[in-house]
């Protein structure tokens, strides 16, 4: 009995120093993790921004890590708090939602177009035919996809366009 | 409270501007707190945010500097000033408030 608590004890200090040696270690890392953590994070926290203020904050936040002494880990901690100001900084934005993110809807483009139509037997790029369709319908030529059904041998066009575009004079669900 | 932490430490010299570490330093705030109050401010216009000028060869990046608009100096003051009211209009409330729970 008093071999296995003796062995007990023996292991507890083997780990205890394994333990001790890999926080060492780990310890003397940490400036170099910092080091490339913390502009890493910064970089990802500035994606979070909205459009209009990322190059600037990052350039921004960037200086200031550039310029911290002291406790490497600190760095680590302001890029921490970036990213956390970052996604308030969204919230707070009225029109936060990033462009690729906008909610996109069919809508369908009510002009009769003939030339449009005569166009599309014929030789037509994808790219103009969004824009005639979508100029037709008062839309922004950037809008999205274009979409040709025919039903009951009526031909109808859609476009996708951002939600907030619907109620435009030409344009209908 | 964090806001007029802030705006306290720009209304105190107006005519200085101010890095983000600074502004760390003087209201022990968090990047994550400061950061949003210096958009929101900049945003309505209470502070300007403007680049460092450096000499080409500086070795390090430049950083940006806030100060008080002409608009935001008395918009500050005017909020600051509120805060201290509301404070001295509830401290006689305070002090009977402890004196009733001293008993």
């Amino acid at each position: 009995m008093g071999g296995v608590i003796s062995i007990g004890v023996a292991a507890d200090g083997v780990y205890g120093v394994a333990a001790s040696a890999m926080f060492g270690m780990l310890l003397a890392e940490v400036p170099a993790i910092s080091r490339w953590l913390a502009p890493k994070v910064v970089h990802r926290a500035a994606r979070r921004l909205p459009k209009r203020l990322r190059a600037q904050k990052e350039e921004e936040w960037l200086a200031e890590l550039r310029a911290m002494e002291g406790i490497k880990l600190f760095r680590v901690i302001f890029a921490l708090g970036c990213f956390g100001a970052a996604i308030r900084i969204r919230r707070a934005e009225p029109s936060s939602t990033p462009s690729h993110e906008v909610e996109r809807a069919f809508v369908e483009v009510k002009v009769v177009l003939d030339g449009v139509a005569y166009d599309l037997n014929g030789n037509v790029s994808r790219e103009e035919l969004r824009a005639s369709l979508a100029a037709a319908a008062g839309l922004v030529a950037s809008s999205g996809d274009i979409f040709e059904l025919e039903s009951r041998g009526e031909r109808r066009w859609f476009v996708t366009v951002p939600r907030a575009e619907i109620g435009i004079p030409g344009a209908g669900i | 409270m964090a806001k007029l932490e802030v705006l306290s430490v720009f209304v105190e010299d107006p005519a200085t501007a101010r890095y983000g570490s600074e502004l760390m330093k003087a209201t022990s705030l968090s990047s994550g707190s400061l950061y949003p109050i210096l958009q929101r401010l900049e945003d309505d216009g209470w502070i300007e945010g403007v680049w460092e000028v450096l000499p080409a060869d500086a070795q390090r990046p430049r950083r940006r500097y806030y100060r008080l608009t002409a608009m935001g100096l008395p918009s500050a003051r005017a909020e600051i000033g509120r805060a201290v009211n509301l404070a001295r209009r509830a401290e006689p409330k305070l002090v009977w408030l402890q004196m009733g729970w001293a008993g």
